[in-house]
This record gives C-alpha cells, sequence and structure tokens, in this order.
C-alpha cells in the first residue's frame, strides 16, 4: 500500500501561500484543489484569492514598487484588487437595537434572538479572511436579554454561543470583546472560556483602570494564565485615540467603531537599517521618509480602489443599514523587526548595549518611532476619515513566513525584566494608535498568585502602556504571532492531518520565557543607579 | 540573644538586598527587603552570607537610610502591592521597620507590609511592630524543642517561637505559614503529625499554609549536600493536612 508522505507545516503552502506558488492562474488552482491537507472552505478561499490575483496589480510609482521589491514595504499580500476592507467593526448594538432589514432580523425580544441574530450577523461580515474579525462587546450586546432565562439556562445558552462561533468561524482571528463594566455575561464567559478551552474567539477585556473591578481583572488574568487570553486594553487611554468608539479586531488591531481599516501595509525596520548600513541620520532622514511616502501612495491606491471600483460601500447592507460608517475606516500603517534592526544598528555602530536593556540603543528606538509617527502625519490621504486623513501605526504582530521578531518586541526569551520592558514600551506606544502586542510571560509562581500580575499591569496602564498580553509557562494554547493555537493542534499538523483551524496552519512559536520574573536582586550598578551605594 | 545582635537605629538599616518584584513574598508583586543580621543559625539557610550582624563578611550589604529606602520603594510603587521585610531576621532591626512602616502607611495606606521572620524574638517586639505592620510570614523550622535546636543550629528558643505563633494568630497578624521540609530532618510522617498537631493547637486551620521543598542550592552546611525531598513525600503531607482540615495549602514545587 501507498504511505501518504507526511509534509512538514513548515513546507506545506498555507492558504495564503497558495497564491503566491508560481505557474499560471489554471496550475495555482490545481495545486490547491489537489492539497490533501485544506479543507473544503479553505480552498474555497485559496480559489477565490488566485482569481482575484489573476488582475493586475493597481499602478504604483517605481518608487514604490522598488521599495516593495526590496522587501521594505509589504502589502501582506491582501490581494490585487481589493473588494472588502481589510477589518470591519460593526455596530451591533444596531442589530440589538433595530434587527436588520436585509437579514430579515426583527429586534430581539429574548436570550434565544438575540443570539440568533449575532451568529447570522456574524456569518454576513467580510474581512480580509472571509471571517468576521470582530464580534462586538459581547457582554453589552446581551445584557438587556439577561433578565428573559434562568440563571442555568443562560450558562447553556452562552456555551452553544461559543461552540457555534468557533464551529462556524474557525479562524482565531475571530476577536470578541468584553467591556469595561462588570455584568453577569463577562464573568460567565471567562468561566466558559476555562471550560471549553477554545482558541476560537479570541477575547479582549477593556480595562478601565478607574471603573472596572479588580476581582474581574484578576478573574481575566486566572484566565490569560491558562489560555494566553483575554488580552487587556487601557480603556481610559485608548478611549482618547478614538473618541467615536474602539474595538480590538483579529490580532491586536484597535480600530475605530462602526468602521475599520480599509488596508493594512507594513514595513520591515530591519530591511530598512541594512539598506543604509546601519547608519542612523540615513535611516532616519532618508530610509523612513521614503519608505512612509511609498506606504501612503500604496495605501491611496488600495483604499481608493476599495471605495470607487468594488463597490462595496455603494451595495453592503452593512452600509445601507448604518452599522458601518465610510467616514469611519482608517488605514494602518505596520512596523515589525525593531529588535533586528536595533541589533544591526548597534553592531554597525559599535554600541556594545542590547535593545531593552541599554539606554542608548532604546533611544534609538523610540527616535525612530518617533520619526515614523512624524513622517506618517505628514501624508493626507483621501478616505482615511476616521484618523483625519492620517494612516495610523501599528505594531504588527507578524505573519507565519517572517523570521524577524514581530512589531516593537524585544526579541523572545530576551525580553527584559517587565519594570523595564513596561518603562520603555509606555514612551513607544504613545505613537501606536492601531494596537501593538508585546508579550509577557510568568511562570508557575504567578498560578497562586495571580494578584501579582494584576499588579503589573496596573502599574504598566498607569505608566502609559495601552495594551497587555499575558501568557504563562503552562498555558495550553500557544501564542502565534498574534493568535492563539492549541498545542495538540499544532502537533496534528506536522503529522499532516487536518486541523480544522484555519490558523493551525500558519507556523508556531512557543515563548517560553522563565527569566522575564526571575526573583532576581538589584545589582551594584543598579543600586547605584537609585542612589544607593555599598558602604562596606 | 549573641552580644553582637544589637539592634540598628530606626532611621538607618542594614541591608543585605534589595527585590523588586517578588511573586512568592506575600500577596500580590512585592518588593522585598533583605535586612542583614541573624539570631539563629539554621543548618538549611541558603542565604548564610546574611547571618552576620554587621554585615562585614557580606560584600553586597548596604546602609540605607529611611528616607533613601522609601526613594527606592517609590520607584516601583505603581507596580507593588506592598513591601516584605526578609533576611537574616529582619526583626533584629525592629526599629527601622517600625518607623519605615509607620511612615510608608502614612504615604500608601493601601499598601501592605508583611514581615517574613521566624518569630523567635521577645514578643514584645511583635506588638510594637504590629501598629504598623499588616502580616507575617512565620515558618515552623520543627514541631519540637529538640529538632527545633537541632535545626536552628543550638540557637532557637521553641517555646517563644510557637507561644508567638499563636500570638499572631490571636492578632490576625498571620498571612501564611511555611513549612520546610528538610531531608533527613523534618521529611517523616513522625515529624508531619508533629506538625498538625501544633497547627491544630496555635492556629486557625484556615490558615494558608505554604510546604517549602529543601533545595540544596546555595546551603551552607555540608551535611546536607547531595541531598533531596522526594515528591510523594510531598504530596503525602499535603495529603495529611488536608485529611486534619488545613485546605489552604500552596506548594510552588
Amino acid at each position: 500500500m501507498k504511505t501518504r508522505r507526511v509534509i512538514s507545516y513548515e513546507k506545506e503552502p498555507t492558504a495564503i501561500q497558495h497564491a503566491k506558488l508560481t505557474g499560471s492562474v489554471a496550475e495555482k488552482a490545481l495545486s490547491i484543489i489537489r492539497s490533501r491537507s485544506l479543507t473544503y472552505q479553505q480552498k474555497l478561499r485559496a480559489l477565490a484569492k488566485v482569481a482575484e490575483d489573476s488582475i493586475p496589480y493597481p499602478e504604483l510609482s517605481d518608487h514604490t514598487l522598488k521599495l516593495m521589491k526590496e522587501g521594505i514595504l509589504h502589502d501582506l499580500d491582501e490581494g490585487h484588487a481589493p473588494y472588502r476592507p481589510r477589518y470591519i467593526l460593526p455596530d451591533y448594538m444596531k442589530l440589538i437595537e433595530n434587527g436588520s432589514k436585509f437579514l430579515e432580523i426583527e429586534p430581539p425580544k429574548n436570550m434565544y434572538d438575540a443570539i440568533g441574530a449575532l451568529i447570522s450577523m456574524y456569518a454576513n461580515v467580510p474581512s480580509i479572511t472571509s471571517y468576521p474579525v470582530y464580534l462586538g462587546d459581547i457582554d453589552k450586546l446581551l445584557q438587556p436579554f439577561v433578565k428573559t432565562v434562568s440563571s442555568s439556562e443562560l450558562v447553556n445558552l452562552l456555551i452553544m454561543f461559543w461552540r457555534i462561533i468557533d464551529r462556524m468561524l474557525p479562524d482565531a482571528f475571530v476577536h470578541a470583546n468584553l467591556s469595561p463594566n462588570d455584568n453577569i455575561i463577562t464573568r460567565k464567559l471567562l468561566d466558559i472560556e476555562l471550560k471549553v478551552k477554545q482558541v476560537v474567539p479570541n477575547l479582549t477585556l477593556k480595562f478601565d483602570l478607574e471603573h472596572t473591578p479588580r476581582d474581574l481583572v484578576i478573574k481575566a488574568i486566572v484566565n490569560a494564565l491558562h489560555l494566553s487570553k483575554p488580552y487587556l486594553v487601557n480603556d481610559i487611554l485608548v478611549r482618547k485615540d478614538w473618541p467615536q468608539g474602539y474595538g480590538v479586531a483579529s490580532c491586536y488591531n484597535i480600530l475605530p467603531y462602526a468602521g475599520g481599516s480599509f488596508t493594512l501595509i507594513r514595513v520591515n525596520l530591519y530591511r530598512i537599517a541594512t539598506k543604509y548600513n546601519g547608519d542612523i541620520d540615513l535611516i532616519l532622514n532618508e530610509g523612513i521618509p521614503e519608505v512612509v511616502k511609498a506606504a501612503a501612495e500604496l495605501v491611496e491606491a488600495r483604499t481608493s480602489f476599495i471605495v470607487e471600483e468594488s463597490g462595496f460601500f455603494e451595495t453592503s447592507f452593512l452600509v445601507n443599514e448604518e452599522f458601518i460608517y465610510e467616514d469611519n475606516f482608517t488605514a494602518m500603517f505596520g512596523i515589525y523587526a525593531l529588535a533586528e534592526a536595533l541589533e544591526y544598528i548597534a553592531k554597525a555602530n559599535n554600541l556594545k548595549g542590547e535593545y531593552g536593556y541599554d539606554e542608548e540603543v532604546n533611544k534609538i528606538a523610540i527616535n525612530i518611532i518617533e520619526k515614523l509617527y512624524n513622517e506618517v502625519e505628514k501624508y493626507h490621504i483621501k478616505y482615511l476619515k476616521a484618523s483625519n486623513g492620517k494612516m495610523v501605526l501599528h505594531s504588527q504582530a507578524g505573519i507565519s513566513t517572517d523570521k524577524e521578531t514581530p512589531g516593537i518586541r524585544v526579541k523572545y526569551g530576551k525580553e527584559p525584566h517587565p519594570y523595564d520592558y513596561v518603562e520603555l514600551l509606555s514612551i513607544m506606544h504613545k505613537y501606536i494608535k492601531a494596537g501593538t502586542s508585546e508579550i509577557f510571560t510568568f511562570n508557575q509562581t504567578a498560578r497562586h498568585n495571580p494578584e501579582a500580575v494584576y499588579d503589573i499591569v496596573v502599574g504598566a496602564f498607569k505608566k502609559g502602556m495601552k495594551f497587555f498580553s499575558i501568557t504563562s509557562t503552562f498555558s495550553e494554547f500557544i501564542r502565534v504571532t498574534g493568535y492563539l493555537i492549541k498545542k495538540e493542534d499544532l502537533e496534528k499538523f506536522k503529522e499532516g492531518k487536518v486541523a480544522r483551524h484555519d490558523t493551525a496552519y500558519l507556523g508556531a512559536e512557543a515563548v517560553i520565557n522563565q527569566r522575564a520574573l526571575s526573583r532576581r536582586p538589584l545589582g551594584l550598578d543598579e543600586l547605584f543607579k537609585l542612589g544607593l551605594r555599598v558602604t562596606q | 540573644m549573641r552580644k553582637n545582635n544589637k539592634t540598628r537605629s530606626s532611621h538607618e538599616a542594614l541591608v543585605a538586598g534589595i527585590v523588586p518584584s517578588s511573586f512568592v513574598d506575600g500577596p500580590g508583586n512585592r518588593l522585598v527587603v533583605f535586612l542583614q543580621g541573624c539570631n539563629l543559625r539554621c543548618i538549611y539557610c541558603q542565604n548564610p552570607e546574611t547571618w552576620d550582624p554587621t554585615g562585614k563578611k557580606n560584600p553586597l550589604c548596604i546602609k540605607v537610610s529611611l528616607e533613601e529606602l522609601l526613594r527606592v520603594v517609590n520607584k516601583y510603587i505603581d507596580f507593588i502591592s506592598g513591601i516584605t521585610f526578609s533576611g537574616g531576621e529582619p526583626l533584629l532591626q525592629w526599629r527601622f521597620i517600625r518607623e519605615f512602616s509607620r511612615k510608608f502607611k502614612s504615604l500608601h495606606p493601601d499598601k501592605t507590609i508583611i514581615v517574613d521572620s521566624n518569630i523567635d524574638v521577645e514578643s514584645s517586639i511583635l506588638i510594637e511592630v504590629s501598629k504598623y505592620v499588616d502580616y507575617f510570614t512565620p515558618d515552623i523550622k520543627a514541631p519540637n524543642p529538640e529538632l527545633y535546636r537541632k535545626v536552628t543550629g543550638g540557637l532557637g528558643n521553641f517555646t517563644r517561637m510557637i507561644s508567638n505563633l499563636k500570638l499572631l494568630d490571636s492578632m490576625g497578624k498571620i498571612y501564611e505559614v511555611r513549612l520546610p521540609i528538610i531531608p533527613t530532618i523534618t521529611d517523616s510522617e513522625e515529624v508531619f503529625n508533629e506538625w498538625i498537631n501544633i497547627l491544630k493547637e496555635h492556629v486557625n486551620s484556615n490558615v494558608r499554609l505554604r510546604i517549602i521543598k529543601f533545595r540544596p542550592h546555595g546551603v551552607a552546611n555540608s551535611f546536607l549536600k547531595n541531598k533531596t525531598v522526594n515528591e510523594e513525600v510531598v504530596k503525602n503531607l499535603i495529603n495529611m493536612l488536608k485529611i486534619n482540615g488545613f485546605t489552604n495549602i500552596v506548594y510552588l514545587g
């Protein structure tokens, strides 16, 4: 009997990578159809991508094409002819209040109606992956109906709701939010999360330092230590960034509510550093300005295509029924590989220090982010009305094929002490409005003392960090770039079996950092910095 | 007490080290201040450099004024639930602890002070510092006078320690009681039973108990070198405690 070859997960082309295969449209399509590790739905989407990419790319200047060819500027393989915004964050509250004519949904009267309405709507919200990347503040949406069911019915219904989300939308970029207000829905969902152990939906708790109760946040932290979610957002600061309201979508994208982001492009900071041989002046004054100029052109071309050519904003029921407004859309300027850029720059300039530890190197990092922000602010792009025509900075969590470190993170396993990391990040977060995702890994000692993690989060938020992502050395899920996979799913894929979740295919990186929270005494140099000295 | 165990001033401390973040020295994230000097000589001690009350043999030992320590603490204040004084035996410098805690609590009434003491000290000292200290984390190094003397290098006063345990429990000042399992000394069922009897007699059954498994790392006494405690032994103690109504047990492995 012929044994099927087991393909390693690194080499198997993913749904996205299929579209990168060379050859004619027919050859690419056939390769997808013949794949033994994609489900029917996954094949369908990959085939659609091949069709889209048979259309010529929007016209771009030589300057921009050159930077794309150099690997400095990426379009994240969004497709040649975008026909929907990349991330859509509908105002689901409108569905709860008014129902939907297009979907023939009456305003819900009880918990059954409400959950049914939401599930029906989720299936009709597009995105770059075709799955809805934002599910709303679930507690706020369901809270009005709590009294329509008994408490045991409520739990059963929420479990059903959560299972359907996972089984119908098997994509770890599908992201639910919980509002900063304490309520029974949030508490029950956190219990259910621990029970059902699903990577879908991804989850964020909005944490308002003044109003969210301490015990609720600690409950969420216990979950995060075991499941690497929810992820905590500094609600007070982020509300100031997006006065029109915000939601957290996909992998750590913080975007305007009832709108979203047309597109996400990203810039490889390491490639800029190498192009200019680590010369700090040239990187700041040539490398960054030229790539921002190119990015602005690329974003303008892509957004104009969506708005003017695709007809999305003329035909979608989401627009017609005002679940979203064209005016609430922005576009994201993603950055990554800051760690590698600094490693290279430090070496080129004979600096001994490391990013995350050395003040001089950290200062260069801050200068780079500041410069990026100032350059991005110079360009006005017609359709980005949610952000006054400006692109918004996003610390991009990476894609499966990356060898570089996501966003502005310090390299895996090299993260400094949380206090020092917070100090550095809180400065950089000021400039990053559209989400970032540095991960703090805690060890076994946190299991018995989640209050300690709470203390660190509070300290971080008081210092100005906007987002805080927790995982632990004992978590059941592995965080891969910006989303989660089950350890067992990864094993399945390595063995060449079909995995139900799209995102299980996208490779993995285990982030185990025992050092981050070691009980380490201050060294002599640190004591000296604090004004203390050895007197013996 | 030994002659040179004089208590230091209320405004200056001899500090053996500062840990800015600890998850294992009380509730929440805590800054830990290790004070120099100890009245006991425990055979399993992992910080023998903190024994000498003059600190002359500890190259990392520093003199810190009350104001300086407040300044250091202030740098981390947003990140911590409070401060833990450990050692050595921190209460050898009880005047400093009392003054620091008084000042600290007036500035940060929502933060806690914990003293990680062997509580083998005059009970008047415990009563005095309790005015400003929230909790203590005593250990029962051994459950009977003979064994206790052996474990503490011949210097411990079992009766005093155990009556202080009851005193602190009655004052509601115990955060957790620690039980150190030391190979060949406190790792037998016989000792476990005695521990349980002591606990029943002196503290509330809902007390938080932390089992500490001996680790050979850094131990001064050659007698314990290369000796370890089997995981089964720990499990057995936890079981025995639970059967006897002590359910609030923490073991970090």
